[in-house]
């Protein structure tokens, strides 16, 4: 009586293992500060694009230039950040 | 009146230097070995004398264990398994940080974005890491998005590049502005309570409410940095 649903509890947990399907981000957490993501991105642009510009000797040409590829990463981030679960995940080729 | 952001000063506990760098212990330090201790003490001695039905310490233990473990293998499936103790002792440090802060009178260490950057590096080179060892160069093909039309990557690799290295200055700094806007205004609230005398009652009633939601934000950041840990971990695994 109790040997086939232990093994039928044993198939599904094998196989809630070995997919990662179910996202446990909570809507919560995803949307508190996903303007962090943002801050980021232009953060690490224009240090990126600072320190190019001492190495090189380029001012002000590598700040402008990092500057805008950090705020379009930035973009990406926060994109990213508010699909992630929906889109990204349920097209994953493991899943 | 007091300084709301005397609060997050450092200071040396006692002085030591080793061969020119400042290696003193200060009062961040110690409340880094305090949350270390609690984490050890709380997981010790709740599995102490471990029984088949838990009693409210252990089961403490097991829900942590077990929520973890499922958000892991939520994200990351049975190959980041090997992993679990990373994951989780990430959590504890940064969860234990943020509750110690919530003592009065205490130090909040994950409101220093040193440490917090320290953590997000140390998470973000692992993953790095990882998923050098799995995929060798490959691990680069991150940086070129399926399907991109060819005529494109020169911009949106540098894009995807950018976008990868800013994970741990996010991360970094979603802790630490959470936890150092949190004390501040639990602190200048308190402030207007000292001074406003009698109408003090107005501001204590904030501060009531906002003691509770930021033992919300600790619990809920703690979760949130381990997560996002988690998520770079399955890239790193996965690839794509």
């Amino acid at each position: 009586m109790s040997e086939p649903s232990l093994k039928s509890r044993i198939q599904k947990a094998e196989k809630a293992l070995k997919s990662p399907k179910k996202m446990l981000q909570e809507p919560t957490s995803r949307f508190f500060h996903v303007g962090v993501e943002l801050l980021a991105g232009v953060l690490v642009g224009a240090g990126l694009g600072v320190l190019t510009d001492k190495i090189f000797d380029t001012s002000p040409w590598g700040l402008i230039g990092f500057f805008v590829l950090g705020s379009l990463a930035g973009l990406l981030n926060v994109y990213r950040a508010l699909t992630r679960p929906l889109s990204k995940h349920n097209n994953h080729p493991h899943a | 009146m007091h300084d709301p952001l005397h609060q997050f000063e450092v200071h040396r506990l006692f002085s030591f230097s080793l061969g020119g760098v400042d290696l003193s212990f200060t009062n961040s330090a110690l409340y880094m070995v305090l949350g270390v201790l609690l984490a050890a003490v709380f997981l010790l001695g709740g599995v102490r004398r471990a029984q088949t039905i838990p009693g409210r310490w252990q089961g403490g233990v097991e829900m942590i264990y077990d929520y973890l473990s499922t958000v892991l293998e939520g994200t990351t499936g049975f190959k980041g398994r090997p992993y679990f103790p990373f994951i989780m002792t990430l959590f504890l440090f940064v969860l234990m940080g943020n509750l110690l802060g919530m003592v009065p009178y205490s130090f909040t260490f994950t409101s220093q974005i040193i440490v917090t950057f320290g953590l997000a590096m140390m998470a973000f080179g692992l993953c790095t890491l990882i998923g050098f060892w799995k995929h060798g160069f490959h691990y680069f093909s991150l940086f070129v998005p399926q399907g991109a039309p060819i005529y494109m990557l020169p911009l949106i690799v540098p894009i995807e590049i950018l976008s990868y290295l800013s994970r741990p200055v996010s991360l970094a700094i979603r802790l630490f502005a959470n936890m150092m806007a949190g004390h501040t205004m639990l602190k200048v609230f308190a402030g207007f309570t000292v001074t406003l005398g009698i109408y003090g009652l107005a501001p204590l009633c904030v501060n009531t409410i906002l003691t509770a939601f930021e033992i919300l934000v600790a619990l809920l950041q703690a979760y949130v940095f381990t997560i996002l840990t988690c998520i770079y971990l399955r890239d790193a695994l996965y690839l794509h």
